[in-house]
């Protein structure tokens, strides 16, 4: 099978894994495509089997997309994650075989909730819960990063291995003079790598490089679990607050627990609620508190570097997505027009490296 | 000098016919890059309208911070952004405060930018 099945092809396919999963034939109705995400695909269903019946997911992976950690490694750490207390939907089976929907796939409860940016951040305004849902989200960050990371699966992915795959290998780098891992130094040397493949030259992007690498941080305390990409998005909110963590494809073994901090205080994912550091939702007072109560310890300063990290790499995407439009590997009006966006994250760069003391005058 | 419409008044037509007859008729996954497209023709128009004086104004920033020891009498405004960048990847560049003079000229050169592509961006400017 060369395409991931659709339809009743694809609730036959579900149902023949299922039926050696669970020993006896089940049922398969509702199957419903969810429009989000173009790498994963989720499709909901109901299952019955005998008397039983449940609301699932399944999440695919295209088999000619890149895939970040293999689906075994992601669901076994959302299994991880959700047995000491993050809040993740059980994964009920997962699949490494190709053969049965295209794809290496995984099935999951179906958590009722908003996951649209839009939709979130429009119900925790009308229910006045911003406050609740980002501390919800630090206590589920501090959980996170207090996991052992000795008891995450095998190939979990290593933020030593950054790079590989995008450009080239970037290892020597991301190790400190000691040779252990460093997260922070290999991100960076990620990026840096990044900048030199750009059809022509960004200063502004360059100059967050450069004070990237004067105020490189050391190497954390403790490296941690990370799940890298937490932020409004990829949680699924209800009147009660955060109820499920979604995307742990990116999640790592070897992080700094600062980095998925800062990651949804970067500007673009407080979607216009500028003054709400927190995704929009909260101020930072709210996650450090809650952050510091659940058990973590906030640094401010590597809080701040992974925002100017976060945002560079945001500004070199976007470039990235031009140039793939220009050069023909990607033909769309929306990679095209990404370039158009690259100015917003160098402006929000330039506000998040302020040389101390200067204002610019408006 | 070519006939009217000029080119603003023949993209603002464009933009019309996107945003008012084909965003309706199309199904929805073709809706967001019909959105995005608009979008693209009023930054065309407005790039129309203030791009010539935000090249110019680009271009002198960038040769005050270039120069005046390196022969930027000539440069366009690519070789400009080309000699800055270079500048840049020095770990000991000159002159000693390039951090700070690079940063003020390129929030300008940025915020000049932006009012093409996106204004009002740089009202924000906290963390």
């Amino acid at each position: 099978m060369t395409a991931v099945a659709r339809g009743d092809e694809l609730a036959t396919a579900l149902e023949d894994f299922l039926q050696i999963q669970l020993g006896s034939r089940p049922v398969i109705r509702d199957l419903q495509e969810s429009s989000a995400g173009a790498r994963r695909r989720n499709v909901f269903f109901t299952l019955r089997n005998g008397r039983d019946e449940a609301r699932l997911v399944a999440t695919i992976i295209p088999t000619a997309a890149i895939q970040q950690n293999p689906i075994p490694a992601e669901a076994a750490i959302r299994t991880l994650a959700r047995a000491n207390g993050v809040p993740v939907p059980a994964t009920f089976a997962v699949c490494d075989d190709e053969s049965f929907v295209g794809g290496p796939f995984f099935v999951s409860e179906r958590v009722d909730g908003e996951t649209i940016p839009r939709r979130v951040l429009r119900l925790v305004a009308d229910l006045g819960i911003g406050e609740v849902l980002a501390a919800q989200m630090a206590a589920a960050f501090a959980r996170l990063h207090s996991i052992d990371p000795d008891l995450a699966p095998p190939d979990l992915l290593s933020s030593s291995l950054l790079g590989t795959g995008l450009v080239a290998a970037t290892t020597p780098a991301s190790k400190d003079p000691t040779g252990a891992t460093d997260p922070a130094r290999a991100a960076l040397a990620q990026l840096d790598e990044i900048m030199d493949l750009l059809p022509q030259p960004r200063p502004a992007l360059r100059l967050g490089l450069r004070w990237l690498w004067q105020n490189l941080p050391p190497p954390p305390a403790r490296l941690t679990l990370v799940h890298s990409d937490i932020r409004v998005g990829n949680v699924i909110v209800g009147p009660d607050g955060l109820r499920a963590i979604l995307d742990w494809e990116g999640a790592r073994r070897d992080g700094d627990p600062m980095e998925d901090l800062a990651w949804p205080a970067l500007r673009m994912w407080r979607f216009r609620n500028d003054d709400r550091e927190i995704g929009g939702l909260a101020g930072r007072d709210t996650l450090v508190r809650a952050y510091e109560e659940a058990g973590g310890s906030f640094d401010l300063d590597r809080f701040r570097w992974w925002k100017a990290l976060g945002t560079l790499r945001w500004g070199l995407g976007l470039a990235g997505q031009a140039a793939a439009h220009l050069d023909g590997r990607f033909r769309s009006v929306v990679m095209a027009a990404s370039g158009r966006r690259v100015p917003e994250l160098e402006w929000d760069l330039l506000m998040l490296i302020r040389p101390q003391g200067h204002q610019n005058t408006v | 000098m070519s006939s009217p419409p000029n080119a603003d008044e023949l993209l603002e037509a464009i933009g019309e016919l996107l945003e008012t007859d084909v965003m309706p008729a199309v199904p929805g996954d073709l809706q967001h890059r019909v959105r995005v497209a608009a979008n693209l023709v009023q930054i065309l128009r407005r790039e129309w309208r203030l791009g010539p004086e935000q090249d110019a104004l680009e271009h002198a920033a960038l040769r005050d911070l270039v120069g005046p020891d390196r022969s930027t009498a000539d440069m366009s405004t690519g070789e400009l952004l080309a000699a800055l960048d270079g500048l840049l990847k020095e770990d000991a560049a000159t002159p000693a405060d390039i951090d700070v003079q690079a940063w003020h000229v390129l929030v300008a050169v940025v915020q000049g930018e932006l009012a093409i592509v996106k204004p009002g961006h740089d009202q924000w400017q906290g963390e």
